[in-house]
């Protein structure tokens, strides 16, 4: 699929009627598609495996979802995540972003850390990790399908952080 | 045969959707460069979004013409897409910077709908106002006029009565075309502001508007509920639960749009009211 997009790229740069200055395509290190996670036996469970490693899908490119809706996810945090009168001054958004695979069990948990500003921080390691912990413990994901074949897919939790509550949960 | 229907047909919604550009534009004004850039960006524009050569070819976009706005845009939506906001807006804010008329609609609106940051989303709709008074737009999806999408955020920020002003004024303007959801947020705003009694004929005139689906029936229930009308709560709940077992209810790939409902709000009414 690659080579014949790479084809158009080179084309597209090199037939323009007005010849002029060689345009180098900028090298780059981009994964195969912006969000895919490498599996990483430091930080992710060996037994976790995903049905088809060469097609993981977003979660919204096909039907996806939580047992309960996003009503049983917001319980969920209501229910479990305890909080800490020292965050008191934390603000902003914690992503945490898997993988479910097509038997609804998750694996490959990254965090992303943001400011109210959209700039990269690092929250007080007691609530991040409690995010983090309490996402892997979710169970209820259901296996992504389309046109009837069960997919594996990627998912992310956005959590809004302010003063150290709670206080979004996204998508 | 019906996957390659389905392809195709993705395929001429996601043509459709990405901007449309007359590279004519740079060669007649004698820029070959962003000429040959306007041509890379359109090749880009068939690629699978997000993957490396799509971001790799708006990488030559820029390379090529780094005024090119439009590519800045491309190659930041996969990162909002799969919740890496940051490195999102390094590439949006570029952007908006070479071309805010065009992008702060865009990023507001963003902000709104996967963040749910209403005081950033209003800061950006209400600085394109400044700058685009006599009209901002829409909503990427087509779903809202920006305006409606202010007042979205007004009423995240509680500030309903603000919210229900907003909306009403927009639907004041008479060559405003009602967007797909206006009556029904101001009918739920009405409902929270405690006058149901101004609830039905907005949500008639949302069923006028659009096709039926569960929420519009679900409201209509409880406004019915608090003007203690059971026979009509009842009627509409039970259409607003048929809705829903259809699939029948709001819907929006990236994220679940205010004022939907879910299972567990009609099981509760069922039980409850």
């Amino acid at each position: 699929m690659q080579i014949p997009c790479l084809l158009l790229l080179f084309l597209a740069l090199f037939s323009a009627c007005t010849p002029s200055k060689n345009v180098s395509v900028p090298g780059s290190n981009y994964p195969n598609n912006i969000g895919d996670i490498k599996p990483d036996s430091s930080l992710d469970d060996s037994t976790f495996r995903a049905c088809r490693e060469s097609n993981i899908p977003q979660y919204y490119s096909i039907n996806s979802g939580f047992e309960g809706e996003k009503p049983a996810i917001k319980r969920y945090f209501d229910q479990n995540f305890k909080k800490n009168r020292s965050w008191a001054k934390e603000n902003g958004y914690i992503t945490v972003r898997f993988v479910v695979n097509c038997n609804g069990q998750t694996g490959r948990f990254r965090m992303l850390e943001m400011s109210p500003e959209y700039q990269p921080k690092k929250f007080s390691p007691t609530l991040s990790d409690q995010l983090l912990q309490l996402t892997k413990q979710m169970s209820g994901w259901l296996p992504g399908r389309s046109e009837n074949i069960p997919y594996d897919y990627y998912q992310y939790l956005t959590f809004t952080i302010t003063k150290g509550e709670i206080t979004q949960i996204m998508p | 045969m019906k996957i390659q229907y389905l392809l195709l047909f993705f395929l001429l919604q996601i043509l459709h959707i990405k901007a449309q550009i007359n590279c004519n534009i740079y060669k007649w004004a004698g820029d070959s460069s962003c000429y040959r850039a306007c041509q890379i960006y359109e090749t880009a524009n068939h690629t699978r979004q997000g993957s490396r050569i799509s971001q790799i070819m708006y990488d030559s976009v820029i390379a090529v013409c780094p005024n090119f706005d439009m590519a800045y845009m491309e190659k930041a939506v996969p990162y909002l897409k799969r919740g890496d906001f940051v490195t999102w807006r390094i590439w949006i804010d570029k952007a908006v910077t070479l071309n805010p008329k065009e992008h702060l609609g865009y990023r507001g609106w963003c902000r709104y709908q996967f963040l749910r940051d209403y005081t950033g989303a209003l800061d950006d709709l209400e600085a394109l106002e400044k700058i685009k008074p006599e009209n901002i737009g829409y909503s990427v999806n087509g779903d809202y006029h920006l305006e409606i999408a202010k007042a979205l955020c007004f009423k995240g920020l509680g500030q309903k009565e603000k919210a229900i002003q907003t909306i009403e004024a927009q639907l004041a303007i008479p060559d405003y075309s009602p967007g797909y959801y206006d009556y029904l947020h101001l009918a739920v705003l009405k409902i929270e502001t405690g006058k149901p009694h101004l609830v039905i004929p907005i949500l008639e005139k949302q069923l006028a508007l659009s096709a039926a689906f569960a929420e519009t029936y679900y409201y209509l229930a409880l406004a019915y509920k608090q003007l203690e009308q059971r026979h009509q709560m009842l009627e509409n709940l039970a259409l607003a639960k048929k809705l829903y077992l259809e699939g029948r209810h709001r819907l929006d790939p990236y994220s679940n749009p205010d004022d939907r409902i879910y299972r567990k709000d009609l099981e509760e009414a069922l039980a409850e009211w």
